[in-house]
């Protein structure tokens, strides 16, 4: 996987785990809700690094850019939970967004930074 | 499904049910001294808001949104008062069953989680902000 793929797959995780969080912090106070979070990056990198053999151009890429991402929603095992079987921490949650909304930012100048460096070396 | 979508649908919802928490509370302390008219009749019995998830068909965003808005069903307190006009023929008037620090309670809490959603709305724009940027050349 390029660089480019990898940074676009970064972002569609930190934009899930956001959409995540903000499910979270919706059902603060709704009895019987269970925390959810998304899966860790690096599981997901190791799960794309095993990938079936093409041997010919005509084969299927397991790696394709056009599929749609789909990260994998767990259940939180957090240890504090109220009467009303509610786990979510708004600490937790607040985290979670703001790292997800700086993995972007990251991410974007990451890519901006790969894209002048192809730039200039197109322009000579 | 857009993530960043259904985030926002996620934390909209949660405004609103919020916000909806904090009319009943608004609710109960305004009729905290509401007591019936007439001679032993009842008086104002405290509201309670309570909280469901609900799945969006659309955008696949889970959602909350309130379940119901039921009443208290814990008893009145009894004053003597015989000159009321709501005392019963022993001169005991029965009075609202809201607790007051329970409601700063609950209008505190409600308050929060109000914040904390409008927290998660900053941030998912700042995240579309910066990836509308990378379109920018640089």
């Amino acid at each position: 996987m390029d660089v480019f793929g990898v940074i676009s797959k970064h972002v569609n995780w930190a934009s899930q785990r956001h959409a995540v969080a903000a499910a979270n912090v919706a059902n603060l106070d709704t009895p019987g809700f269970r925390a959810k979070q998304v899966a860790p990056f690096e599981l997901e990198i190791n799960a794309t690094a095993m990938r079936l053999m093409r041997t010919a151009p005509a084969h299927l890429s397991t790696t394709g850019e056009g599929r749609s991402v789909g990260f994998e929603v767990i259940e939180q095992s957090s240890p504090d939970e109220t009467h009303s079987g509610n786990n979510v921490s708004v600490e937790g949650e607040m985290r979670v967004i703001g790292e997800a909304a700086r993995a972007v930012s990251g991410n974007t100048a990451l890519y901006k930074l790969f894209h002048r460096m192809a730039m200039s070396a197109v322009k000579g | 499904m857009d993530p960043l979508r259904a985030a926002s649908a996620s934390a909209f919802s949660g405004l609103t049910a919020q916000s909806m928490r904090l009319r009943i509370v608004s609710e109960n302390i305004a009729n905290s001294e509401s007591t019936g008219r007439t001679s032993g009749s009842d008086p104002y019995r405290r509201k309670t808001v309570s909280f469901a998830q609900e799945l969006d068909a659309v955008t696949g965003a889970s959602l909350v949104s309130v379940a119901e808005v039921g009443e208290d069903p814990s008893s009145f307190t009894v004053v003597h008062d015989p000159g009321h006009p709501a005392a019963d023929a022993k001169g005991n008037v029965k009075r609202p069953n809201v607790n007051m620090i329970v409601e700063m309670t609950d209008l505190r809490q409600a308050a929060r989680s109000y914040e904390a959603n409008l927290q998660v709305i900053r941030q998912g724009r700042e995240i579309s902000a910066s990836l509308i940027d990378m379109l920018r050349s640089s």
